[in-house]
């Protein structure tokens, strides 16, 4: 067979979750090829050109940490950077940055493309190839079939994608693209459950014809703060945003034309994301305001298009035509491009693992918006994830699980896989309950380690990250041992009213030592919060314990006849691999739990034989770090030799063996190596 | 292992001679096993899955020649108690009857139930809360009438509804502060502004101390059994504490009325039982309301008496037993303390004979030194009875209020973080841990160390 048609890995869609995961498959040695529609729209934004923001901009430095493409794109081609929240503390701080659209896109086209063992290649997959139930491959449109061991499969909003402007349907899966048609009869072939979810976008208008002399001016930050914990300053200029509102008159021809919006009159039924409804769902929900912002993005530095954040609409053209004059600064405003809706097929998440792996068919993955999620960020994340597992399933290596209280990454593939969604999935704050310590400040010291571990953290990356360690480490010495008065710079620095500058002046030898700021930034965080860390690193001890209190996987809930009928079902969709797990899943209630407890513990004899299919399953034993132990010899690789206390350690158990019956296997207790990374602890 | 599919019955009335008695069926076989003798008035079609059905009619019972008169009601899973197939029995309330029934159900295939299996089952059917179970539990528990009553408020929610209500505003709470973090672009999320979040969390935290005031109220948790020697003025109470607590005797008697004017406390070993024995200040006659042994005013008493009379109404209102004293001479009559555990002593035996009337009352002369071991073992023994039943309430409203002071804790620090003008994200987890809290109160958070109560209480995989 040709070897053109043969890889380790076949990534399916160059959106943002393809990009990741193929450079990550690429970069983990394995011949990988990224097959899109397309070769001129990889890492297009379909929506806003927008990378960041709550919650999201914390994804992305993750991403990053991990040796991810994400920070590294932004910041070379962002036009506008702020940092939100920044009146709030620093675990709120989130970074947020408008893009130059094409620049992007040109960037992560050229990434791609220059990736060794990465072949980008423009085709249409319309089919997949299984043996055994295994993964085989890919069937293109003309019939070309591609082998592989692994598929990641990141189509986003493409599968039997649908786009609404009023009346007027037009399939295709983002405005002047085709859809994917093939793809989601060949996943309901082999068994996957599809529902559809919709979304919107808003239209887009020529900046020559928009008044901005009336507007009110939204500036970037004046220190703009990059992404990748490799990106030095960000010296390019900085564009503005401009900041609009609907008004009653805007709200009357809406209301007027509601039943002419696909949402009203019945032509969709799929539901839209609850946080990022159309102007038309606002001005329904919320009838009693009479004004909502827009924000007017530029799309780049070459080109005059805005984009018109806060008004996603699928009314009609001519509805659309009619309400932009209305609006403050766009009175004689030209529309390039009109809203739209659109419909698209997504897998429901809890038919994967947690490596991101689909239950029903080993080696093929899914990743992105195919998931239920929406946005770039959360896309990027899961193709990093997918991308990394499907290279690590290969060489039959545990896979890589981030576990909730080591990442917002691992919030969202565990809310994912556990909970399901049942609108488009984006990431908050608050969805993840150990977020003080889930920071963009700290994402590097989080995860760059075991970025490093899996080998996706290259040197370059793996050096910076050691300086940077060393500063902190630096600091905090200082910081530990310099007393004034008795009390520690440490302990002063712990008073809310007391700043570096203030410290500083107190002590000079700490103005030496501030040359790096990221590292005074930080230990200023660690002080700051001090008490508060401390608290949710126990809350994360206890969360451990439970998610590391294992159900056998082919736990038979039929035979737990006490279980609620809703709960057995739920349970035998979801298979929980821990009490933990088992008890996010929705529709669970502490009964379930209870009662699913006596079952595991009245059955504690025969558990041992459970709990050695458990292990002996190719199952993923979560990379736990913790505080590095000073007595430990320093790791291999370490650029300084020594062992810097601070460092994080990555601990994996040996995978027990993969073959042999369950008789013989060992039983290993699935033993508890997470611990969760202190930055105070001594 | 508890087999929880099984049917099971058990009589599910208190014991003793009573107008009705029931016997509950729960289990698969619960109506085939009541329909084995039971004959309906009326011959009419049962419905398929009878849920809260009546039927008059009466029961043939073994031994017995003529039928037993009986209510039948029966329920169906899931709408049930237990969420299984129930079945009750309803019967004159004569233990004979009530216990042939239990034997009927017996030989047809049912077991008997374990003691808090009907509320296990209704556990693990999602029926009750943990909170609930417990109460419930306490119930069967429960055999003095106050510990019933206070078990039954809280079946009844008596905790559960202030602590749902409470836990339902904190939770509005932390949504505004929420909203305020993951939406700070937003213009529409309005900020609830740091003086009225503080008052807000405020008011919540005094909602939960008040809370935890009535169990104080409610409960006493020392670590030793409290034993009070209570009764009118002179009636040798002092002088009964000086045998009772032997060496460290320490009380001043004298024959004067009046005497013991503060409490006088002394660790005393019954039968291996330890107690803390108080001395109170005696009733004088004039403080009295008559009518029902109640103190009517402190006014016009001496200051001192007066303070003494209010230290020893706080006392009795704690402890686990009243010694109430009379003199043998005293032809008043006892004084009572509704819903305290008491035994009656007679003292100063010495004196004159006590009357043989009540016969429950002991006898006792401290200057002879007689009766004193009796009254001792007495106290041993009736202590050990209350201190069993006590344990499922106990255990109850010490994990409440453990719940209950750890979220008023974690209200307080959330205030602290407003009024401190941290960032809401610490506001937020005071808030969240706060939640948890409560969560655990009412059941909506269960933890390990529940579940082990839970373990340790029902019989479960032993």
């Amino acid at each position: 067979m040709n070897d053109r048609y043969r890889y380790d890995v076949i990534v399916v869609g160059a959106g943002h979750a393809g990009i990741e995961a193929a450079l990550a498959s690429a970069r983990l040695g394995k011949k990988t090829a990224l097959l899109t529609l397309n070769c001129d729209s990889v890492g297009q934004m379909s929506c806003n050109p927008a990378i960041g923001g709550v919650a999201k901009g914390q994804i992305v430095r993750e991403i990053d940490a991990l040796g991810g493409a994400m920070g590294l794109l932004t910041d070379a081609t962002a036009i506008q950077f702020r940092l939100l929240n920044r009146g709030k503390g620093a675990a709120m701080h989130s970074p947020r940055a408008q893009c130059d659209k094409k620049a992007y896109q040109f960037l992560a086209k050229m990434t791609v493309e220059s990736q060794p063992n990465l072949t980008l290649r423009q085709e249409a997959v319309e089919g997949l190839m299984t043996l055994h139930g295994r993964i085989e491959g890919v069937i293109c449109r003309g019939g070309v079939k591609y082998h592989a061991r692994a598929v990641v499969i990141t189509t986003g909003t493409f599968l039997q994608a649908l786009m609404h402007t009023g009346e007027i349907k037009t399939p295709g899966g983002r405005a002047g693209d085709a859809a994917a048609t093939g793809l989601s009869g060949s996943l309901r072939e082999l068994g996957f459950e599809l529902k559809r979810f919709k979304t919107g976008t808003p239209p887009r208008i020529n900046g020559r014809t928009i008044d901005f002399a009336e507007l009110e001016r939204q500036p970037g930050d004046e220190d703009p703060r990059p992404f990748s914990f490799l990106t030095g300053a960000i010296v390019e200029p900085q564009l503005d945003c401009h900041i609009t509102t609907t008004n009653a008159d805007v709200h009357a021809i809406i209301r007027e034309n509601i039943h002419r919006a696909p949402m009203y009159s019945g032509q969709i039924q799929s539901v839209g994301p609850r946080y990022c409804p159309s102007i038309e769902d606002k001005i329904v929900r919320f009838a009693d305001r009479d004004e909502h912002q827009i924000f007017l993005e530029p799309e780049g530095r070459n080109t005059l298009e805005y984009y018109c954040n806060g008004i996603s609409t699928s009314l009609p053209r001519d509805v659309q035509d009619a309400i932009i004059p209305l609006i403050p600064g766009l009175g004689r405003a030209e529309i390039m491009r009109y809203g739209y809706a659109v419909e698209y097929d997504y897998a429901p998440p809890v038919q994967l693992e947690p490596s991101l792996e689909t239950k029903r068919v080993p080696g093929l993955f899914l990743a992105g918006q195919i998931n239920g999620t929406t946005g770039y960020e959360e896309a990027a994340a899961q193709g990093l994830i997918a991308g990394i597992n499907a290279a690590r399933s290969i060489d039959r290596n545990e896979p890589l699980i981030i576990d909730r209280s080591q990442a917002y990454i691992g919030v969202l593939i565990d809310d994912l896989v556990v909970r399901g969604v049942d609108e488009p999935y984006r990431m908050f704050t608050s969805r993840a309950e150990f977020r003080l310590l889930l920071r963009h400040d700290n994402a590097d010291l989080r995860l760059t380690e075991i970025g490093r571990s899996i080998g996706l953290v290259d040197d370059v990356r793996w050096a910076r990250f050691r300086d940077r360690v060393s500063a902190i480490e630096r600091l905090r010495e200082i910081l530990r041992s310099v007393r004034i008065a008795g009390d520690s710079l440490e302990r002063i620095l712990r008073r809310p009213e007391t700043t570096w500058a203030d410290l500083v002046a107190l002590e000079p030898s700490l103005e030496a030592a501030s040359s790096d700021r990221s590292a005074v930034e930080q230990v200023v965080v660690e002080c700051k919060y001090g008490g508060y860390i401390d608290r949710q690193t126990r809350q994360i001890e206890r969360f451990a314990r439970l998610e590391h209190k294992a159900i056998p996987i082919d736990l038979d809930y039929r035979r737990i006849p006490q279980l609620r009928i809703e709960a057995r079902d739920q349970f035998e969709r979801i298979r929980p691999r821990s009490i933990g797990q088992a008890g996010r899943i929705s529709g669970i209630n502490p009964a379930d739990i209870a009662t699913l407890l006596i079952h595991l513990k009245q059955g504690a004899v025969k558990m041992s034989a459970a709990e050695e299919l458990f292990d002996r399953r190719e199952s993923p034993i979560e990379l736990g770090i913790r505080p590095f132990l000073q007595d430990e010899p320093a790791r291999e690789g370490d650029c300084t030799g020594q062992s810097p206390p601070r460092l994080l350690r990555i601990e994996r158990e040996s995978s027990a063996p993969k073959t042999g019956s369950a008789a013989t296997a060992p039983a290993i207790e699935p033993e508890v190596t997470t611990k969760p990374y202190d930055p105070l602890a001594t | 292992m508890l087999d929880l599919e099984s049917t099971i019955v058990a009589i599910a009335s208190a014991s003793g001679a009573s107008p009705r008695g029931i016997v509950r069926f729960s289990g698969a076989d619960s109506h085939a096993i009541a329909f084995k003798t039971f004959a309906p008035v009326r011959r009419e079609p049962i419905p398929p899955k009878p849920s809260g059905l009546w039927l008059a009619g009466s029961l043939k019972l073994p031994g017995w020649f003529s039928p037993v008169p009986v209510d039948l009601s029966l329920w169906s899973a899931p709408r049930s108690y237990t969420g299984q197939d129930m079945a009750e029995i309803h019967a004159p309330g004569s233990q004979p009857i009530l216990d042939a029934i239990v034997d009927l159900g017996l030989t047809s295939g049912a077991r008997r139930a374990e003691r808090g299996e009907f509320t296990l089952r209704a556990f693990l059917h999602g029926k009750l809360d943990l909170t609930a179970a417990e109460a419930v539990h306490a119930v069967v528990a429960a055999e003095s009438p106050a510990r019933l009553e206070s078990a039954l408020k809280r079946l009844a929610g008596g905790i559960s509804t202030p602590v749902e209500r409470l836990r339902d505003r904190v939770l509005d709470l932390l949504a505004h502060v929420e909203a305020n973090l993951d939406f700070a672009e937003e213009p529409d999320v309005d900020e609830l502004g740091r003086e009225r979040l503080a008052a807000a969390i405020d008011r919540e935290a005094a909602a939960i101390d008040e809370l935890i005031a009535r169990f104080h109220a409610r409960d006493r948790f020392q670590s030793l059994p409290k034993v009070v020697l209570a009764g009118p003025a002179n009636a040798g109470k002092s002088r009964l504490f000086n045998a009772l607590a032997g060496s460290q005797a320490s009380a001043l008697v004298s024959p004067i009325p009046g005497t013991t004017s503060d409490t006088l406390h002394a660790i005393v070993d019954c039968l291996g039982l330890k107690i803390e024995l108080v001395d109170t200040a005696g009733f004088v006659e004039d403080l009295f309301d008559d009518a029902d042994n109640k103190i009517a005013s402190h006014e016009h008493a001496p200051t001192i008496a007066r303070s003494a009379a209010l230290l020893r109404d706080e006392i009795l209102a704690e402890c686990d037993l009243v010694l109430l004293c009379k003199q043998s001479l005293d032809t008043n009559p006892w004084i009572s303390f509704p819903g305290r555990s008491s035994l009656l002593v007679w003292t100063k035996i010495d004196l004159r004979d006590p009357p043989s009337d009540p016969p429950s009352a002991l006898a006792t002369s401290a200057s002879q030194g007689i009766g004193v071991d009796r009254l001792k073992a007495a106290i041993a023994s009736r202590l050990n009875d209350d201190l069993r039943e006590n344990d499922a309430t106990d255990s109850m409203s010490t994990r409440c209020r453990e719940g209950l002071s750890k979220a008023s804790l974690a209200l307080r620090s959330a205030a602290e973080a407003v009024a401190t003008s941290f960032g809401d994200e610490l506001v937020a987890l005071d808030l969240r841990l706060a939640l948890e809290e409560l969560g655990k109160v009412v059941g909506a958070v269960y933890t390990d160390d529940i579940l082990d109560r839970v373990f340790s209480r029902f019989c479960i995989g032993k």
